[in-house]
């Protein structure tokens, strides 16, 4: 999916984002093209039986000391 | 003792001398406030140099050492500490305009560590803008310069503290690692540098990070330096849960056995996937080399790293959430190259940060499954030698490679580095050699988690027979 600089503006505005120039957005359309290519080649994996890399031990929040 | 002699002294040749009085702090710390202030204005190392505070801290060292208070190796040792690591009442830039005034009212946990066993911080180390790149190409308190040749960058992002030892300035540094932060830089200069397990060193007081997949560690001149290092740093701290309460072994331990039993594995595809030609050699020689020694070398393959893209996506999103609030307040002090990528973070989906971390999981339950296999894993540190100063491109085996892939941060630095913050698996660096050019090449060496004291066993082995011999560049002279 072709990523452009009205998607990422109308993005910031509905999600509440950090302001950016229209100079900011046209530097950032590449980079949030290589996070959508990224994300389309992981389609076709099936990612349901893994586990989170992030795993939550019984200890978390505890006191250690 | 001449006041050159003692800046190439090594760690572990130094402590001695200082233990039996022979040395004393004060000579030590002003051999290497010398070499600082002769090679500031060349290497532009630092950003705050502490002489006034190493002085002291010197005179206190020497007189308690004279009453029988010697705390260890580390008791009167000049270091430097990476400036994005907190030092109480010392101003803390993270290499950023942003902070540029900001003095932490509490030590980091690392720096604590090493006060207490007697370590003379001589100033704190410049460092890419924020840590986030790995050139330490800084634009606000200018690049850091590679001892090995001043035109080429040191790596980074602790590229001033792997300048500073490598030049003989300091005898160690503390770095932070994210995506091969310490490993970069070490490699570059012709260091040994440990990015330790996840979980096994305290990342309290590491200033602006997300603390997902960062680490502290140390650079050194030898794998023994290393070792002493990490017996200082590493264990469990109540006020960091990243932390795990794993028993600290003696890392110097297994130092003298032979390597005849251990098990190497030379990755198939991604680590070999972008190496120039003479660093291929390099490596290869070295795994050689470990063969020849006895270990068993066999090749490995990692299907899963070809999603490693997408891990370098979740990271993205973990680093936005650390500047928010200074992008909103203080953006005009970004340069506008960080500013680019940090806003742009901004766009990652919740969907593909769950996926992120899902793929995180495949990779670290490959790397499980391989290191039942084998003991270690063998790899290039870094693709390439250091590009001079200022270069956007890098020639690989006669083919233009850019630095930077649009927004996506320094790519090629750290491909091969970064995993090792994705799995948290330990993974030192040990030079292995020369370029023609005559720049550092690093193997880099993986282990099971919590193996440190295995990977500094090969690593010590190979040094010996590495015919490295604690080389230095010729401006340390």
């Amino acid at each position: 999916m072709p990523v452009t600089k009205e998607m990422l503006r109308a993005m910031l505005e509905s999600l509440g984002g950090l302001n950016m120039t229209d100079e900011e957005l046209e530097k950032a359309v590449p980079q949030v093209q290589i996070y959508a290519d990224q994300s389309a080649k992981l389609q076709a994996l099936d990612l349901s039986k893994v586990y989170s890399g992030r795993l939550l031990h019984p200890d978390d929040g505890a006191s250690k000391s | 003792m001449s006041t050159d002699s003692l800046n190439h002294l090594s760690i572990t040749e130094l402590a001695p001398l200082i233990q039996s009085r022979e040395v004393s702090p004060v000579e030590v710390v002003e051999a290497a406030l010398a070499q600082a202030e002769r090679l500031q204005p060349v290497l532009n190392s630092f950003i705050t140099l502490l002489a006034d505070d190493a002085r002291r801290d010197a005179k206190e060292r020497e007189k308690a050492i004279k009453v029988g208070e010697y705390r260890g190796p580390l008791d009167g040792i000049p270091i430097g500490i990476k400036d994005n690591l907190a030092t109480k009442g010392i101003r803390t830039t993270v290499g950023s305009k942003v902070l540029r005034d900001y003095v932490p009212q509490d030590d980091a946990a690392a720096v604590t560590a090493c006060k207490q066993a007697g370590a003379i911080i001589i100033g704190k180390e410049n460092l890419h803008e924020f840590a986030a790149g790995g050139t330490s190409e800084n634009p606000h308190y200018g690049a850091v310069h590679n001892p090995w040749d001043v035109e080429r960058i040191p790596g980074g992002s602790s590229g001033g503290g792997a300048a500073n030892v490598a030049a003989r300035v300091t005898h160690a540094s503390l770095g932070t690692d994210l995506a091969g932060s310490v490993r970069i830089p070490a490699s570059y200069c012709g260091l040994v540098g440990l990015k330790p397990t996840f979980g096994r060193v305290s990342q309290r007081g590491i200033q602006v990070t997300s603390h997902n997949g960062d680490h502290i560690g140390p650079m050194t001149r030898s794998v023994a330096d290393c070792a002493v290092m990490l017996q200082i740093l590493a264990g469990n701290d109540p006020a960091d849960p990243s932390t795990v309460p794993v028993d600290v072994p003696d890392y110097t331990s297994r130092f003298g056995e032979p390597i005849a039993n251990i098990r190497i594995g030379v990755p198939t595809n991604y680590y070999f996937d972008l190496v120039d030609a003479e660093v291929d050699a390099a490596v290869r020689k070295a795994i050689a080399s470990l063969g020849e020694m006895g270990a068993h070398v066999s090749d490995v393959e990692f299907s899963t790293l070809k999603y490693m893209e997408l891990v370098r996506a979740g990271t993205g999103a973990d680093s936005f959430i650390a500047h928010e609030q200074m992008l909103k307040d203080h953006r005009e002090d970004y340069s506008p190259e960080l500013a680019s990528r940090m806003l742009a973070s901004q766009f990652s989906l919740g969907r593909d940060y769950a996926k992120a971390l899902k793929v995180q999981r495949l990779i670290e339950d490959e790397f499980a499954q391989v290191l039942q296999d084998v003991d270690i894993i063998a790899t290039p540190t870094m693709a390439f030698s250091p590009r001079r100063i200022g270069e956007e491109t890098t020639m690989i085996s006669g083919k233009e490679h850019p630095l930077r892939v649009s927004g996506a941060g320094d790519l090629y630095l750290g491909h091969n580095t970064h995993v090792s913050n994705a799995t948290g698996l330990p993974t030192i660096t040990v030079p292995c050699g020369l370029t023609s050019e005559g720049l550092p090449v690093g193997l880099q060496l993986i282990g099971r988690p919590f193996e440190e004291a295995l990977l500094l066993q090969a690593a010590a082995q190979y040094e010996k027979i590495s015919g490295w011999d604690n080389a230095s560049p010729e401006l340390a002279n």
